[in-house]
């Protein structure tokens, strides 16, 4: 009896170690990385969020991200944000994308800056605290750390740009996008003369139609110069839609385009 | 969590990937082991004439004469995109940029095949040709290259092509848009609409340029270049930049990314384009190159992922996906290494020598990859970027670090001149390696 008992207790010792083992390395990144736990509460979910990044990315310096919400929300709750984390830049924060009101579609692209290959993970957050989780894996084999040396480190807010689709129709989403040159300086780089670059960002960037905030985007380190941002919206009334770009300094620069539906 | 759980956290989870795929084809390792026929050494059948597949063919040839090894290839004359830019400004002709598989029929035994393949069949180890014939393989090799995603970009699809076009393979593509250019009134605007990474010769569009506003300083010298591009960034982009203003003024004209270079709607007929923010732009002549992904053959065969690229053991270059298979050359992802002929050759001898080592049940020693990529800003002006590859202790690809680097900046006219002249040198000597071919 003892003698079978060891051979068979023996292998499945060896099974539960490995089992134990595994589990904290099958769990996602998202579950050991500080700063998401720090705004998770309860246990999000894994399924409605949709992040999209290439698995390979030649540029660290502007990789393409699309984040789409797709779960279901309860009778009366609604998406409050998206937020975006690298699990491996020098900050975590990438972008917050914030919806005031329902009119914002949680339906968003813009360009982020990796240092080096590794996770990105996006969490949504509904008003009435439910929690999504998103995370994708990105090789990046020349690092956004290697910004061009022309870029002029102090340059303010310019050239905004705005595009809507030459046809508006109620209550279909509206693809906007929208773009401002800016070097989006770090403050983690270093001049010729080995002194840090200053930091200079772009704080955010908010839509208001007629004068109500809709959405808002805000930008940090791991947002790449020239901040770029795609966004949807849904309205059944004609409106003066405002982009105004705030700067680290209260530099403000608007545009304004009319959305007037067929 | 910290960087060690990380990298354990990956290789897990593609181990847990491959497992998936294995037990999806559960029949493929049995075939691969006992497919080889009786007689021979094994029989290889590698699909593409281009630099990957030709330099396959003829390294396994060399690695061991009695594998039984078919290329098949449509064209009976293959041109190279190196050195096309060089027949647009009028200074090459298409006959010096053309190749053939005489050397690897009459000097290494190498069956040749022209014709199209057409599908792969992964658990027999069968692949069909467009002449219903159908060639059994032990290895395959697939060096398709690139195709175009038609319509990416709205309105440019196979059609436009033929009003704008994109000379990104090179033959009658490159002679139509050599036609345009000579058609073209002085005065003219040649508009380049660039692609975003990753795609075939990261330092091409920028060549091309730099070659047409060589052609037009001298033949028409009141017409401009107009780079719309949808990058930041690109390769050798300061000595680029910095040449095009040395030599060329204010001829040529760069709109990033960021300034609105994306063209994201194109009106072939009329010749004109629109970028993401609305501004419409009227060429002269129009060269659209459009968003890329591997060749046609590696999506029936079942070797891409969702990128619409090839991943594939670095070690060895055999699919990540499918057994037996091994992919070179564009079609890949390697990166750091280039899309570019140079890698696709270095890529055919890895999987040659890994094939031959797997045919005789050996091991081959651990692999290393080099490139130069030569661009000519004008026929006595070359600018270059070279690196060396190795595997790094994860078995990823990386640029092993002190290798290579760029031409410096502010060299003097006679360093730009002997670079030039060693471009004609790289061109002759890989022609060669590859195709035989003695220029």
């Amino acid at each position: 009896m003892i003698q079978i008992h060891t051979r068979f207790l023996l292998p499945l010792a060896a099974l539960l170690l490995a089992f134990l083992i595994s589990l904290p390395l099958q769990a996602a990144s998202w579950q050991q990385f500080a700063p998401v736990q720090a705004q998770i509460k309860g246990t999000p979910a894994s399924e409605g969020l949709q992040l999209e990044l290439p698995l390979v990315s030649e540029d660290g310096s502007a990789v393409p991200l699309s984040v789409r919400f797709t779960g279901s929300l309860a009778e009366g709750d609604q998406l409050e944000s998206i937020r975006i984390f690298a699990t491996a830049n020098p900050n975590a924060e990438i972008i917050d994308f914030i919806f005031h009101d329902a009119r914002s579609l949680a339906d968003l692209s813009t360009r982020v800056r990796l240092n080096e290959t590794q996770n990105v993970i996006a969490l949504a957050t509904s008003r009435n605290g439910r929690q999504w989780v998103a995370e994708r894996e990105v090789r990046v084999t020349v690092s956004g750390c290697l910004m061009r040396s022309d870029e002029q480190a102090d340059a303010g807010m310019q050239n905004p740009r705005i595009a809507l689709p030459r046809r508006l129709q109620a209550g279909q989403p509206i693809e906007i996008r929208t773009l401002i040159s800016h070097p989006m300086e770090t403050g983690l780089r270093k001049a010729a003369d080995g002194k840090l670059l200053p930091q200079n960002l772009i704080h955010n960037m908010v839509l208001e139609l007629d004068q109500q905030p809709v959405f808002e985007a805000r930008f940090y380190t791991g947002t790449s110069a020239n901040p770029y941002v795609r966004l949807h919206l849904k309205t059944d009334q004609n409106a003066m839609a405002r982009f105004r770009w705030t700067d680290q300094q209260k530099q403000q620069l608007e545009e304004a385009r009319e959305i007037s539906l067929r | 969590m910290t960087t060690e759980q990380n990298k354990h956290l990956v290789s897990r989870r593609n181990l847990l990937k491959g497992a998936g795929a294995a037990s999806l084809l559960p029949l493929l390792s049995a075939c691969g082991a006992t497919a080889i026929s009786n007689g021979t050494a094994g029989r290889v059948v590698v699909v593409g004439g281009g630099f990957g597949g030709a330099t396959a063919a003829k390294y396994i040839k060399r690695g061991n004469p009695a594998i039984d090894v078919t290329l098949v290839e449509p064209s009976k004359t293959f041109y190279t995109c190196p050195f096309s830019n060089l027949v647009l400004a009028g200074e090459r002709s298409m006959d010096t940029i053309s190749h053939n598989y005489r050397e690897l029929e009459q000097v290494y035994g190498v069956r040749v095949i022209h014709a199209l393949a057409e599908d792969v069949d992964p658990v027999a180890h069968t692949l069909r040709l467009s002449t219903g014939r159908t060639l059994q393989y032990d290895r395959l090799v697939l060096s398709p290259g690139i195709d175009f995603r038609w319509n990416a970009i709205e309105g440019y699809d196979q059609q436009a092509a033929e009003l704008a076009p994109h000379a990104w393979k090179a033959g009658p593509q490159t002679l139509l848009l050599r036609r345009q250019l000579e058609a073209m009134e002085d005065g003219g605007v040649y508009i380049m609409a660039a692609p975003a990474n990753p795609f075939r010769c990261p330092p091409g569009p920028y060549e091309r340029a730099s070659m047409i506003a060589h052609y037009f300083s001298q033949h028409k010298p009141r017409s401009k270049v107009l780079i719309l591009d949808a990058k930041d960034n690109f390769s050798k982009q300061g000595l680029f930049t910095s040449a095009w203003k040395e030599v060329y003024g204010d001829r040529i004209e760069w709109v990033s990314l960021s300034n609105d270079g994306r063209v994201v709607q194109v009106d072939a007929a009329r010749r004109e384009v629109v970028t993401e923010f609305g501004t419409r732009h009227k060429a002269s002549v129009l060269n659209v190159i459009p968003p890329q992904k591997a060749g046609f053959i590696a999506e029936r065969a079942g070797v891409t992922n969702e990128s619409g690229w090839v991943p594939v053991n670095p070690r060895t270059f055999e699919s990540e996906r499918v057994k037996d298979i091994y992919v070179v050359g564009d079609a890949t992802v390697a990166a750091p290494m280039p899309k570019s002929g140079f890698a696709a050759n270095a890529q055919g001898k890895v999987a040659a020598a890994a094939i031959v080592a797997s045919l005789e049940g050996t091991d081959t020693a651990d692999p290393f990859w080099a490139n130069t990529c030569y661009s000519l800003i004008s026929p006595d002006y070359g600018i270059s970027v070279a690196g060396v590859y190795r595997l790094n202790d994860e078995s990823r690809i990386i640029e092993t670090p002190g290798s290579g680097g760029v031409s410096p900046a502010g060299a003097a006219a006679s360093f730009r001149r002997n670079e030039a002249a060693y471009a004609v040198g790289w061109y002759n000597a890989i022609s060669q390696d590859t195709w035989g071919t003695r220029l």
